[in-house]
């Protein structure tokens, strides 16, 4: 799903030189659950850019859904994007202006789907995520782990290979990351590919695997559980202590 | 692909934000049409042909202090000396010149209808059931020159004769006079195509029969404000004063040469009078029109000021809301909107923002046209100033929001993962 070789992303400013990444390798197989964790400043966020398109890559080579994305204009980058990802953001990134309905639509335009296929996906989207019968309401109206609910909704309807969440839960409190957390566990069971960035190694946890990078490398390589059956949210006792820890960190 | 409906949903929610722009694009759309208009029309009202041969025409004025003289005499000794100075096509004695801008003027009647103790109302309406018609005419006196001095042409009848002319000392009433067509189709509208034969007609005035003997294609008289301005008629008559103007015509290449020898010449044939300084007619025309030039110059301004300030209005609202939205710019671009789309994004806004303003602008347009209408007796603003001042509305906002619209392209997709 996700091939990244020897990639190499260096800021440049006109003092300062910085390697975000270095020789960056990784591969994520479709159907995969990924947690990537690290300390803040070790190239997390740079990660994510790069996996998600937001950013172009300095060196190396990058697959995603084996279609090289090195050398692509703006506009087949915006295209792949919007087809292939489904993003979840730490703060939500709704539009406070639209309504549910309209937010969902945002990426479905894009992509040039008709009204009526708009209407399809947008309903199915918000039911599946438990809120269609708010629709018509604003994202201020609406519980932060409601609002959150509604952005995995916006990143579902367009039907993506692969979700990548940057700290899903981290603005919500224990309950609501909770059914955050599960909500994406059963996406994944669907056969969604997910990525998640988080700082929270408890959190970290409920994937299939776990990458921690250190200095812009994969440093630790470790499986926390092949299967998904006894993964972290699956154990009541397990699943407590980490919602525990997310909310002392949120 | 178009995304009206979200994006004027989203607008509708922040309805301040857009309002004053939309005040501000209604009042500059109903200011300028307007001073548009008014500038057209004070454009064709100074555009207007006096008929006259201007570029060859001047005129100066004589004032005699001197007691010794008969002023009839040497009116007639100054008319033969500047007719011979080398240059000069012709010259009269004559009361007032054409767009000056002040003269005489009075009202010619098509019958004699003035009431009075021998001839009253039952004998009036005994020839016809409606009043008598009333036309403003500006009136020139002068004599058998007159016609060849303002170029003008006589086309249909004839030019006065020397008996015809009657001088300051002689008594007799007027009897016969010359027209312009317009006066013509004034006063007699049944002869409308058919001027000529408005020869022969009688006019009065002052209950004094007058007899049209010829009449001239067109002739201006002084009073640029006046909507009468083309109804004129020339009278065989030198009044004798010691205050007296002359109109000079000469060749165009020679007027100047003619303006600088005639004070000097003037004083060699009689000392004890003032000349005051020729004026030529294109001085004059200028000086008549100078109000409405420069009313037409303060509205140009006033249309380029206004669309400065609605372009930095333009550009301001779509500065600050480029700002303001920087981080859901960065997430459309991440939920895959191009670089064209976020572009296109504040280009529709804008676009919607114009509309808006435009249909309240249309309005103030037609509410402040009437009450010009009402206050100043402008005329009914044209349509195509509406729609020309609409379409400069339109590109001019697609220009000011073109630029912000290209900087929000320009912001990066990695926004979107800054938790601010």
């Amino acid at each position: 799903m996700l091939k990244m070789q020897q990639i190499n992303k260096i800021y440049r400013t006109e003092l300062v030189e910085t390697h975000a990444l270095r020789e960056f390798n990784l591969s994520v197989n479709e159907g995969e659950f990924v947690t990537v964790t690290g300390p803040s400043g070790s190239g997390k966020t740079t990660f994510l850019n790069i996996a998600g398109l937001l950013e172009e890559i300095s060196q190396g080579q990058y697959f995603l859904d084996g279609v090289n994305v090195v050398g692509l204009n703006d506009k087949e980058r915006s295209r792949l994007r919007n087809e292939k990802i489904g993003f979840i953001f730490q703060s939500f990134n709704l539009i406070p202006d639209l309504n549910l309905f309209e937010n969902v639509d945002v990426p479905l335009r894009y992509r040039g789907f008709n009204a009526k296929e708009r209407k399809r996906r947008i309903e199915q989207a918000l039911e599946q995520v438990g809120l269609a019968a708010r629709m018509k309401h604003l994202p201020a109206q609406l519980s932060g782990g409601q609002q959150q609910r509604v952005a995995i909704a916006r990143a579902l309807a367009g039907e993506p290979k692969f979700l990548l969440a940057d700290e899903p839960t981290g603005n919500l409190d224990s309950l609501m990351a909770r059914q955050v957390m599960e909500l994406l566990k059963n996406i994944n069971k669907q056969g969604t590919t997910i990525v998640m960035v988080t700082h929270d190694a408890a959190l970290a946890r409920c994937g299939q695997r776990n990458i921690q990078i250190v200095d812009g490398q994969v440093c630790d390589f470790s499986l926390y559980d092949k299967n998904p059956q006894a993964s972290a949210f699956e154990n009541p006792q397990t699943a407590a202590s980490t919602t525990t820890t997310a909310a002392s960190i949120a | 692909m178009l995304e009206i409906s979200p994006i004027f949903n989203a607008m509708m929610r922040h309805k301040s934000h857009a309002l004053l722009l939309i005040i501000q694009i209604a009042l500059t759309l109903a200011i300028v049409a307007n001073a548009a208009f008014i500038i057209e029309n004070r454009l064709t009202l100074m555009n207007r042909d006096s008929g006259l041969p201007e570029a060859q025409l001047f005129k100066f004025d004589v004032f005699s202090f001197g007691k010794d003289i008969d002023l009839n005499q040497q009116m007639e000794l100054d008319e033969t000396m500047l007719r011979a100075i080398p240059g000069v096509i012709d010259a009269v004695t004559i009361n007032q010149i054409p767009i000056s801008g002040s003269g005489d003027n009075t009202i010619f009647m098509d019958r004699d209808d003035t009431p009075n103790k021998n001839n009253n109302d039952k004998n009036l309406h005994s020839k016809s059931n409606t009043p008598a018609k009333h036309v403003h005419t500006g009136v020139y006196r002068g004599d058998t020159h007159t016609l060849n001095t303002l170029g003008v042409k006589l086309i249909a009848g004839r030019n006065f004769s020397e008996d015809e002319i009657i001088y300051g000392n002689e008594t007799q009433p007027i009897s016969v006079a010359i027209v312009s067509k317009a006066f013509i189709t004034t006063m007699f509208p049944e002869l409308k195509g058919l001027e000529q034969q408005g020869v022969g007609k009688l006019i009065y005035v002052f209950r004094i029969p007058i007899k049209i003997i010829g009449i001239v294609d067109k002739l201006q008289s002084s009073q640029v404000t006046s909507s009468h301005i083309e109804q004129t008629i020339i009278l065989p008559k030198i009044q004798t004063r010691n205050f007296y103007r002359f109109l000079i015509r000469t060749a165009a290449n020679q007027q100047q040469a003619v303006i600088d020898k005639v004070e000097n010449l003037m004083l060699k044939l009689y000392p004890n009078r003032v000349i005051r300084t020729p004026r030529t007619l294109t001085y004059l025309r200028d000086n008549s029109y100078a109000d409405d030039k420069m009313m037409t110059q303060l509205l140009m301004i006033l249309i380029v000021i206004l669309f400065l300030i609605t372009a930095l209005g333009i550009v301001g609202m779509a500065v600050f809301n480029v700002n303001r939205r920087r981080k859901q710019i960065g997430t459309r671009r991440a939920l895959g909107a191009s670089k064209g789309n976020i572009i296109r994004y504040f280009m529709i806004e804008n676009w919607l923002i114009t509309n808006l303003g435009i249909v309240l602008g249309i309005a103030l347009s037609i509410l402040l046209s009437q009450f010009l209408m009402q206050q100043f007796s402008l005329p009914k603003l044209d349509n195509s100033y509406i729609m020309a001042t609409m379409i400069a509305i339109w590109l001019l906002g697609i220009m000011a929001v073109y630029f912000p619209a290209k900087k929000a392209a320009q912001i990066s997709p990695a926004i979107a993962t800054r938790s601010i």
